[in-house]
């Protein structure tokens, strides 16, 4: 995967493949080759045996097997094959990211048994090439920038960290980075979706301490927070905050712009997604071209998770002119306890702000359920309801942009494929890491 | 590092080498030759390799009838089988023996080994067994599956 020439070729060859789904274009391209790597070694099982017997070259089948080039790098190569396959199941890579992703870097000897397959052979000339431009990408890949300073961190323990990254840093919406921490690990580059918008005047990603590696970020960045001073405005979010997580956890500090504890490097990958801060900017510069309307849907499991995106949801809802752009839609799917249902029962009536969210947009509790929410969708429409102005000799298309488990991907993509009419077209991107 | 899960890792790794073990043993019926013929074996033109006196058993079983080559197919399919699983192996005890795979691993590491297209077959099923063997040492243990969670003396 050569992201970074994906992210070059992205926008102007995705009429050629599907650039967009790139990873799962990886994917099929895995799969026609095992499929050809298992006619092309059983021909070769048959070719050889038959030599052997007719002895048109005077050699054993075992000798062109397993002492010829051609021999030896085909048997190597379905080792390695055997390997990269097996460590890139979707368990392995959830268990073990390390196991698959070193295990794939044979794909580098892999090339090199391919050139010296067919030695003599027209195709090393595209092997080569390809090879070069692999190598290229991967060196530039690494083309990050140090010494970027860790200005801002936003402190939930155990649940997510945002640092601002004060760097000059071109970037579309929905961009993400990949970081690595050198003093962590020197080969571990992990990627993260940039928070920030454009217009930002810093880069932020939220990180979520789930892993060994963010774990160990964590825990180097809590020295730095409690050696540095309190920012003033800290307090404001914190009693804030204190409302949602119904736990005082949340504090926001800001650091002197030259504590940095560790050196820090990146570099940007490819955008996937719209989010709502980049909206909202764009709504304030006029530039959302034929973009009518959003509907934001977050689920997630528990009130405190979403409370760094509060703030911002907050700030997003409270500038709509038109209360029908941008619909924020909140779903809790945890159990909820009786406590707090009557918590929630005795605040919500008649409250201007939802009790939970502190946004005017009312949270609901369970699952959303997907084919209602598009047939709804799709039936005001068609209905004329939901965008006025339009007409059924136009085609509406409504994107869906996904992040999140593969299970509720699926279920989503099921209601945008079942919803599609001849008026109404629903598409469904994933973002993959 | 994360947490690699040795049995879950080696099922894929056994899958896949049963896949080619079974694949292998369909192929050995039809162009049937020993593998280690080439050990004091002659080499005739035209005709090929013929195996030393000493290897006629395995001249028996693989080419005047090719045995190996079908208890090859057979173990390899009761491996993808086992691994998959079956539904009716699902409530049986042996579907969650980790000994019992490297048993039968390192068995058709030696039966594929034999015979000519089983070779590769043979690294693969014996880099399973390790995998197995690791779990093993680890001292990983199986689900039980779903169904059987309760039953008595079941799997």
């Amino acid at each position: 995967m050569l992201r970074n020439i994906i992210r070059v070729v992205r926008p102007k060859m995705t009429w050629l493949f599907p650039a967009d789904e790139n990873i799962w274009f990886h994917r099929q391209v895995a799969y026609s080759m095992a499929f050809w790597a298992m006619v092309h070694t059983t021909a070769h099982y048959v070719n050889f045996i038959n030599v052997e017997r007719t002895q048109i070259r005077k050699q054993t089948a075992q000798e062109i097997h397993y002492t010829q080039p051609g021999g030896i790098t085909g048997h190597f190569m379905l080792l390695m094959m055997f390997l990269m396959y097996t460590t890139a199941h979707h368990k392995i890579r959830k268990q073990c990211f390390e196991a698959f992703w070193y295990t794939h870097h044979l794909a580098f000897f892999f090339m090199l048994g391919l050139y010296t397959h067919a030695t003599g052979c027209f195709l090393e000339v595209y092997h080569l090439a390809r090879d070069n431009l692999f190598r290229r990408a991967r060196l530039q890949g690494i083309s990050w920038q140090e010494g970027n300073r860790l200005s801002k961190v936003l402190f939930i323990p155990v649940v997510q960290w945002s640092f601002a990254l004060s760097a000059q840093l071109k970037y579309t919406a929905g961009q993400w980075l990949f970081l690595q921490v050198p003093e962590l690990s020197g080969w571990q580059w992990h990627p993260f979706t940039i928070t920030s918008a454009p217009e930002d005047p810093y880069v932020s990603i939220h990180i979520r301490q789930v892993g060994d590696w963010t774990r160990a970020l964590g825990e180097r960045l809590v020295p730095s927070i409690s050696s540095c001073s309190n920012d003033p405005g800290s307090d404001e979010g914190a009693e804030k905050d204190q409302k949602i997580g119904g736990r005082g956890d949340f504090v926001e500090l800001d650091s002197s712009a030259n504590t940095t504890p560790f050196p820090l490097r990146w570099y940007r990958c490819h955008p996937i997604r719209i989010d709502p801060q980049n909206i909202w900017y764009r709504q304030r510069k006029g530039t959302l071209g034929t973009l009518r309307r959003v509907e934001f849907f977050w689920v997630c499991r528990d009130a405190p998770s979403f409370g760094w995106f509060q703030s911002l949801l907050q700030e997003v809802e409270a500038a709509q002119a038109d209360p029908n752009f941008l619909r924020i839609n909140i779903y809790l799917t945890q159990k909820i306890h009786e406590d707090m249902l009557w918590n929630i029962a005795v605040n919500d009536a008649g409250a201007e702000y939802d009790p939970l969210t502190l946004l005017r947009s009312r949270t609901m509790f369970g699952r959303p359920d997907w084919m209602t929410i598009y047939g709804q969708m799709r039936q005001a429409i068609e209905g004329g309801q939901y965008i006025p102005g339009s007409t059924s000799q136009l085609k509406t298309k409504v994107g869906t942009y996904f992040c999140g488990p593969g299970v509720l991907g699926n279920a989503i993509k099921e209601a945008t494929v079942a919803n599609c009419s001849s008026t109404v077209e629903f598409t469904f991107a994933k973002e993959h890491f | 590092m994360g947490n690699l899960i040795w049995h879950e890792y080696s099922r894929l790794t056994a899958i896949t080498a049963s896949v080619y073990a079974v694949w292998a043993g369909f192929w050995a019926l039809f162009y049937r030759k020993f593998f280690w013929d080439f050990v004091a074996g002659t080499l005739r033109d035209p005709g090929g390799l013929q195996p030393a006196r000493s290897a006629a058993v395995f001249v028996t079983i693989i080419v005047k009838v090719p045995v190996v080559p079908m208890i090859a197919m057979l173990l390899g399919m009761f491996m993808i089988v086992l691994e998959f699983p079956f539904p009716q192996l699902k409530s049986l005890a042996i579907h969650r023996s980790i000994v019992l795979r490297i048993v039968l691993l390192l068995f058709q590491t030696f039966i594929t080994i034999l015979f000519y297209q089983g070779t590769n077959a043979a690294i693969w099923s014996f880099i399973a067994a390790l995998c197995y063997t690791r779990a093993q040492i680890l001292g990983e243990s199986m689900a039980v599956a779903k169904e059987n969670r309760g039953k008595d003396g079941g799997a």
